[in-house]
């Protein structure tokens, strides 16, 4: 058996490479049962691997980088078959690797795309879900609105005027009452009973003045052919004029429901 | 290119779950060193490109061989390059009776990234420090370390070759180590 002294005079050489035969085999045995020596030969050895630093610099040809990186990308090729074959999915055999590839980016961005699209179409659904709730609210606001006049002049025991509104015959069915307070120039109309309006008109509500002057109420969006509409009268204080619901459009609006009124 | 500036070892773990890109970013980092060290052994363009594939696919295949701990990805990745390439010049059982020349038209050292201005300074300046620890020995030890490294000849060829005692290889052998683990201490250990 080698002394430590005796390994470490050969170590250099051993770093390098340049023991071989029993000599190399001596020292291996000399290694196995010393700590102290196997240390330093690792750090000769990390002393001999940056010599490869000192080569001189060649350019690598560029058909290297071809070879090799094509390589590279047929093991991948190979290896993500082999992981697709281990998780059960059949692979095609005979397609160009380049092909099988294509077709996962392919199958993923189908998959993507669905995912999308369904999100997206989820997301309109519930827009629409929400617009319409939205409209709902907004319409059931409105006529809150609308409504709140009526119950603060019967709440308030104001001296409203109630007049029956003239109906024509095609709303006969309907019942129909102007709530008109002349103290503070308002007036409500409340409609029930009013049928649809036929395709592609509307009921719309005006005031009529005496001197063919007219006020724009707005159309009316009865809810169940239930509607109520609030209209401050203040701009017809001193006039007479008539309250009418008409369909539009025509080509000469025709009042379906009307009242006149008288102001102080 | 993607991850250029990534470090070694950010590059080999991304290598390690088959990136490509990744490892195409080692590739043009060492292309030139692997190389270099492959035709430096070889001495053949031909055979010096078959095993510099082989290294960089077993950098592809084994990331995980490289030890940060035990140093510099450039020296292992060097190191690794050395050996191979003289596995195969035995492998061949070629042996070359004519000593090595450089070149005469002072090669510039390799710079192991052309795409990280920084990693590139960093390679040089490894390559600098080797190549001047190396250029001060004497010249009899520099050529015991070479023959021994590059040319893979065992202690009893290179006393043949030089044709000096055995003992003198040694000598000159171990006195040129000291020298450069005294020289390089920091570059071999240390981890980019």
């Amino acid at each position: 058996m080698l002394t430590c002294d005796e390994t470490r005079e050969a170590l250099p050489l051993l770093a390098l490479g340049a023991v071989d035969g029993e000599e190399a085999g001596e020292l291996r045995a000399h290694l196995e049962s010393c700590a102290e020596c196997r240390r330093e030969l690792r750090e000769l050895e990390a002393v001999a691997s940056a010599i490869a630093l000192t080569v001189p610099g060649t350019r690598a040809p560029e058909s290297l980088r071809a070879r090799v990186l094509t390589r590279v990308h047929a093991e991948h090729g190979e290896r993500a078959a082999g992981t697709l074959a281990a998780a059960g999915v059949s692979a095609r055999v005979g397609w160009p690797r380049w092909w099988s590839r294509r077709r996962l980016w392919w199958a993923t961005g189908a998959v993507a795309a669905v995912v999308v699209v369904g999100w997206a179409a989820f997301l309109q659904v519930e827009v629409l879900r929400l617009d319409s709730r939205n409209a709902w609210l907004e319409r059931e606001a409105a006529r809150s609105r609308e409504v709140a006049p009526v119950l603060r002049m019967l709440a308030e025991g104001r001296d409203v005027v109630s007049l029956p509104m003239e109906k024509a015959p095609s709303l006969e069915s309907a019942a129909a009452v102007v709530l008109w307070d002349p103290e503070y120039s308002r007036c409500s109309l409340v409609i029930d009973g009013l049928p649809p309006p036929p395709r592609g008109q509307h009921y719309h509500l005006w005031l009529w003045g005496p001197s063919g002057d007219r006020f724009d109420g707005g159309a009316l969006q009865p809810q169940g052919g239930t509607a109520v509409v609030s209209v401050d009268l203040e701009r017809w204080k001193r006039s007479d004029y008539r309250v009418v619901v008409a369909l539009e459009p025509a080509a000469q609006p025709t009042p379906v429901l009307w009242a006149n009124l008288v102001t102080r | 290119m993607d991850g250029q500036h990534a470090s070694d070892r950010e590059l080999l773990e991304r290598i390690g779950r088959g990136d490509e890109r990744a490892f195409a970013v080692v590739y043009s980092r060492y292309a030139d060193l692997v190389y270099s060290v492959s035709l430096r052994v070889l001495r053949d363009a031909a055979t010096a490109q078959d095993v510099a594939q082989d290294v960089f696919l077993r950098v592809w295949r084994e990331p995980w061989r490289f030890e940060p701990e035990r140093g510099k990805f450039a020296v292992w990745l060097a190191s690794v390059t050395r050996n191979r390439a003289l596995d195969m010049v035995r492998s061949q059982g070629r042996r070359r009776a004519v000593e090595y020349r450089p070149p005469e038209d002072a090669p510039e050292p390799v710079d192991g990234s052309a795409e990280d201005p920084q990693l590139a300074a960093e390679v040089a300046s490894d390559t600098r420090l080797v190549r001047a620890a190396m250029s001060s020995l004497p010249e009899e030890q520099r050529r015991v370390v070479e023959l021994a490294y590059f040319d893979g000849l065992s202690q009893r060829e290179i006393s043949e070759r030089l044709q000096v005692p055995l003992g003198t290889v040694k000598t000159r052998a171990r006195l040129a180590m000291q020298k450069l683990r005294l020289t390089l201490a920091g570059l071999v250990t240390e981890e980019r």
